[in-house]
């Protein structure tokens, strides 16, 4: 069910232009990241990301509204939506198939949780590939950051490892908010056909 | 008291002194610069771990500080690469207030440097890649200073960064994990496939440079130079610290043969790069990337002297790097666009300057560049003659189009503002082209920082 979840959160990510409604379906996904990271660890420990997750969205969310006040979005070149949703979906199968086993090769792991893991990898870094808007930039790595987190967090469950990686999580939104905000052309940047 | 938790709480009280004074000119940076002198000159001569007495009071500081169950250390092993970040920096903001480099530079350098002395002092050493990934971050505030069009490089650098971390990190499971003293071959060869990414990106390995280049197009040219010199020093102090931590590593001859090979890569394809820009700043960020292959080459080659070699030239580069940036920043002051046609004409000592600077990155004779070229062809194995035509090669290449830019900088086609030194910055310029000459005439003068640099990495110096 929450590799389920997962797919749909990361798929949808991908092919949808709404920022708002992306910012809302990265909460979902971190809810869900942090379930998978329960599964190996303490479910306090795990909430930590569920945390830091909520905090980078909210960070996005607010610098979002501040842009739509201020300055109206210059939306870069992109890929279009048909394109998002076949490669989204190519993506997913090859996600799916090379989850069937422990690629990793990460002793006492669940299926589930490499499953959830190769999905947020394999489109975190379809994200990176389709567009380089810094907005989906931002998304597509804390995509990538949260599928590597799933399998790192059984391997390194230190707490100061955990505060480390959930502060790039924060990090990434403060930087993209900054982008955003400072410039009023973020989504702008960068932009790759 | 804990040394590091004094060092980096201070970084951090700098950073934010320095961003309360951000709207005065001088001030941000006077006090980033002061700071970071003390910074590092208290950790090249703090007593750690030694019971001292001043004014009757006796105190001791402690090298390690504990946070959430890691240990972040200051020791002999790291003081003399933590110190050079910090003096280099020292460096840059003392003549940022000449270069113009945005409100961002002196709050979040500070902040990019305590990150990277961190990344140099966190035990075990493998969460330096995390280290590295919050000052890339930071290194994006300073590449993108307020009001400006946000460079599309500044993202490149964040999603490599970001890929690097997670091959290292990883790196550090299957060795923590699996046993660095049972090393399989099959091993051995996934370690080093994964580390040999994650550090292809640290060092600027062909393809992972692009970032720098697409940078060049936009950035001011000083903070560029800055950003890039750190994050790749503090990104080799990592490489030779895993060297110097893991004997397998040290001793397999894939990590060499793959050092010199990216390192001529990196020398050849530079070079060549640098020669076709018809961009100032492009030919010099490709002129860094040749640079950084002589710093592999020197690694893979294996000869003695060869640490020395390379902790020299990673100093000398510092100073070749701020001269041409600072040299740059200043020309576009007055400049009418990033062309810079004419720009000497009425900025004579700072194109001098500048164009000093990318000759050492060259390796031209007479400047900081040369002696280490001297000194690593000099003592080359017959075998590696192809590796010695492509140092050459390089050489000349980027001389040459160091050439061309002065002719095109001293050329009469000049259509920006009618004049701009002023005394003080002509005093500035004048201290720095001394700089550069000094450190080419008498290079003796590295050896200062090259000595407690090679004890920092005592196992690569037997």
């Amino acid at each position: 069910m929450t590799v389920l979840v997962v797919s749909v959160t990361a798929l949808s990510l991908t092919v949808l232009t709404g920022r708002v409604a992306r910012i809302g379906l990265l909460a979902v996904q971190y809810a869900a990241v942090s379930w998978l990271t329960g599964l190996s660890l303490p479910l306090q420990v795990a909430a930590v990301k569920l945390v830091a997750g909520m905090i980078a969205c909210g960070i996005l969310a607010v610098s979002e509204s501040k842009q739509e006040r201020s300055t109206p979005q210059t939306v870069g070149r992109e890929f279009g939506t048909l394109f998002r949703s076949f490669a989204s979906g190519l993506g997913l199968v090859a996600a799916f198939s090379l989850g069937q086993r422990n690629w990793f090769e990460v002793p006492d792991i669940r299926q589930e949780a490499i499953l959830g893991s190769t999905v947020l990898l394999t489109m975190g870094l379809l994200q990176l590939g389709l567009s380089g808007s810094a907005f989906r930039v931002c998304l597509g790595l804390m995509t990538l950051l949260s599928g590597f987190e799933v399998v790192y967090s059984l391997i390194e469950p230190s707490l100061a490892v955990l505060a480390l990686i959930a502060s790039i999580h924060i990090g990434l939104a403060l930087v993209v908010s900054y982008l955003g905000l400072v410039s009023g052309v973020a989504e702008d940047a960068g932009s790759t056909p | 008291m804990s040394a590091p938790a004094f060092i980096f709480g201070l970084t951090a009280v700098l950073s934010a002194g320095s961003l309360m004074l951000r709207r005065r000119r001088w001030a941000p940076l006077a006090l980033a610069t002061t700071g970071s002198l003390l910074i590092g000159v208290f950790v090249l001569t703090a007593p750690i771990d030694t019971p001292r007495t001043l004014l009757g009071l006796s105190f001791e500081l402690e090298g390690g500080w504990r946070i959430l169950g890691r240990l972040i250390a200051l020791s002999d092993r790291n003081r003399a690469p933590v110190a050079f970040l910090y003096l280099t920096g020292a460096l840059f903001f003392g003549a940022g207030m000449f270069a113009s480099p945005g409100r961002s530079f002196a709050p979040v350098g500070l902040l990019t440097l305590g990150l990277l002395g961190g990344s140099l002092a966190i035990e075990p050493f493998l969460y330096a890649a995390i280290f590295l990934e919050l000052a890339a971050m930071a290194a994006i505030l300073v590449l993108n200073p307020p009001g400006l069009r946000p460079d599309p490089g500044s993202l490149q650098l964040l999603v490599l960064y970001t890929l690097a971390m997670i091959a290292i990190l990883f790196t550090g499971w299957l060795l923590d994990n699996v046993g660095v003293t049972s090393v399989t071959p099959e091993l051995a060869t996934k370690v080093i496939t994964l580390l040999g990414l994650g550090f292809s990106i640290l060092m600027f390995v062909p393809p992972f440079h692009f970032w720098l280049g697409r940078a060049a197009e936009t950035v001011n040219p000083f903070s560029l130079a800055f950003i890039a010199v750190i994050l790749q020093s503090a990104g080799l102090f990592f490489l030779l610290r895993f060297l110097d931590s893991l004997e397998w590593l040290r001793t397999e001859p894939q990590v060499t043969t793959a050092a010199l090979t990216m390192g001529l890569l990196m020398a050849g394809l530079g070079s060549l790069a640098s020669a076709a820009q018809s961009d100032y700043s492009k030919m010099v960020a490709y002129a860094l990337i040749a640079d950084f292959g002589v710093t592999l080459f020197a690694i893979g080659s294996n000869q003695p002297g060869g640490l020395q070699i390379v902790l020299f030239q990673v100093g000398v580069r510092v100073v070749s790097v701020a001269a041409w940036g600072l040299g740059a920043a200043m020309m576009l002051q007055t400049a009418a666009d990033r062309k810079l046609m004419g720009a000497g004409r009425v900025n004579p000592l700072a194109a001098s300057l500048s164009l000093l600077g990318a000759l050492g990155l060259a390796g031209f004779p007479m400047t900081g560049g040369f002696p280490i070229r001297w000194a690593l062809l000099r003592n080359a194995p017959l075998a590696s003659s192809a590796g010695v035509a492509i140092i050459l090669g390089s050489m000349l290449l980027i001389s040459l189009a160091v050439g061309r830019w002065a002719a095109l900088l001293f050329s009469p086609d000049w259509d920006g503002a009618p004049h701009s030194e002023n005394r003080t910055n002509r005093w500035i310029l004048i201290g720095g082209i001394l700089l550069c000459l000094l450190l080419g005439g008498f290079p003796q003068l590295g050896l200062p920082w090259v000595a407690p640099a090679v004890r920092a990495f005592a196992n690569l110096h037997p």
